[in-house]
């Protein structure tokens, strides 16, 4: 089991990704993770022996208070954390400052070298958005990875994507290229390959809905909450969902492969 | 029609699928599969509380049928007319445990009698269980025994609250064997 505790801290997004696992958009219930509830699971988590928090969504930055909020969970453990990378406005990059030199790691979305190949997949406007921020994120400095999540590249794509992020200052260590899962809004597009239990890496992952199998598992699909990977209602005391995974994970024989190994 | 989805062996969570026989299981089960940490715990209870134990899946089955008929639900009355067949209860029996036959004119065995007797009691609603009732049961049976007859009824009867309140289904191959055993469905 991973040693990382993921969160999600909302279902809304100002994104409607044609592949997204949680058909996460501007319009669908908000479903908050409150602060103070993450902040006190966090503490639990790091008592547990847990090493690291990972926070996704949604769009994490629709939350106005979650600067502060990372600020709180840094001082436990540290933190990656998931974003489309849009909403990097001049007052947000100024509000980032005050992360600099913190364990955090920021990952964005980016998944073609090409403004229509990407924005087709997620909206009009992402590319030019995520490549102007990128540099300012990194001037800060923080430690930005690259998370491209694709269906099919062409070698081609694929060489003109490493090298658009090489030029944006990525590393190669921090770009991740991941598959689709055929889950949630992708599973109705059609899009993804099949992750069955055994190939997803067990990280326990906590929403508003309860503690999950991973965080590829509290999908929605057609406004419902697929709940095959449902490890319990129940998330506090965390004791209690990381009881039930780690004595249900002893009778599964857990066999990552190269794209359903981690959402980072 | 019950109010909330029966969730399938695909459709349920991961760690309640070992509940699942096949891709369907009761709806006692599917249902409960909604809260995967109370099935956990809730379901080896279930079935130490109304199951075979020290106390004969007879006496048990003679419980849940009783109470089940005293609390009007329909679901625990058909589904476990069938186990009661199942577990070698005579015809005129299971009339008798579901008030269609006076008990005293089936069952001989005063052990037995006391037994349905306290069943009712404590199928009584609200309502205090006689002190003399109390001395019948101490006089004939075991304090383990006494334990287990009355937590067996205090599971059914929640479990018919539960059931009734959610309207779960009778299955229908239950049905079929009333039908075919010449008993009336409850409805």
């Amino acid at each position: 089991m991973s040693k990382r505790l993921w969160f999600y801290t909302n279902y809304h997004c100002n994104l409607a990704c044609t592949y997204c696992l949680t058909e996460s958009s501007p319009s669908v219930p908000k479903r908050i993770f409150q602060p103070e509830e993450m902040i006190s699971i966090a503490k639990q988590a790091s008592e547990l022996g847990f090493e690291s928090i990972g926070i996704t969504g949604g769009e994490p930055f629709l939350i106005p208070t979650l600067v502060d909020t990372l600020h709180s969970i840094l001082d436990i453990l540290p933190v990656t954390l998931l974003t489309n990378g849009t909403l990097f406005h001049k007052k947000r990059i100024e509000e980032l400052r005050s992360l600099a030199g913190r364990d955090l790691r920021m990952q964005i979305s980016l998944d073609y070298a090409t403004p229509q190949e990407n924005d087709a997949m997620r909206a009009r406007g992402n590319f030019e958005k995520v490549i102007q921020a990128i540099p300012l994120l990194l001037d800060i400095p923080l430690h930005i990875r690259v998370a491209s999540t694709i269906d099919q590249h062409t070698s081609q794509e694929e060489d003109a994507l490493n090298k658009l992020v090489h030029k944006l200052g990525i590393p190669k260590k921090d770009h991740i290229v991941r598959k689709i899962i055929h889950r949630g809004r992708a599973q109705s597009q059609g899009l993804g390959i099949n992750a069955s239990i055994e190939e997803l890496m067990p990280e326990l992952t906590l929403t508003v809905d309860g503690a999950f199998w991973s965080p590829f598992a509290p999908t929605y699909k057609d406004g419902r909450l697929q709940k095959d990977l449902l490890i319990s209602n129940t998330i506090q005391p965390l004791s209690a969902p990381v009881d039930i995974l780690l004595s249900f994970i002893a009778q599964i024989p857990y066999q990552a492969n190269e794209h359903t190994a981690g959402f980072v | 029609m019950s109010i909330i989805t029966l969730l399938s062996k695909s459709q349920a969570p991961i760690t309640t699928r070992s509940f699942y026989a096949q891709e369907t299981a009761s709806p006692i089960i599917s249902s409960i599969a909604h809260v995967p940490e109370l099935l956990l715990k809730g379901m080896p209870f279930i079935g130490q509380a109304l199951g075979a134990s020290s106390v004969s899946l007879r006496m048990k089955e003679m419980m849940i049928l009783r109470a089940s008929t005293k609390l009007h639900c329909s679901y625990c009355t058909n589904t476990h007319t069938v186990v009661c067949i199942q577990a070698g209860l005579t015809h005129n029996e299971i009339l008798a445990l579901r008030g269609e036959k006076e008990v005293d004119e089936v069952f001989t065995e005063a052990k037995e009698k006391l037994l349905i007797a306290w069943t009712d009691a404590m199928s009584n609603g609200g309502n205090p269980i006689s002190t003399s009732l109390k001395e019948q049961m101490i006089q004939h049976y075991s304090e383990a025994e006494i334990v287990e007859f009355s937590l067996c009824i205090g599971a059914t009867i929640m479990l018919n609250r539960y059931a009734s309140a959610l309207s779960l289904p009778v299955d229908p191959d239950h049905l079929r064997i009333l039908n075919k055993q010449g008993f009336s469905i409850v409805s």
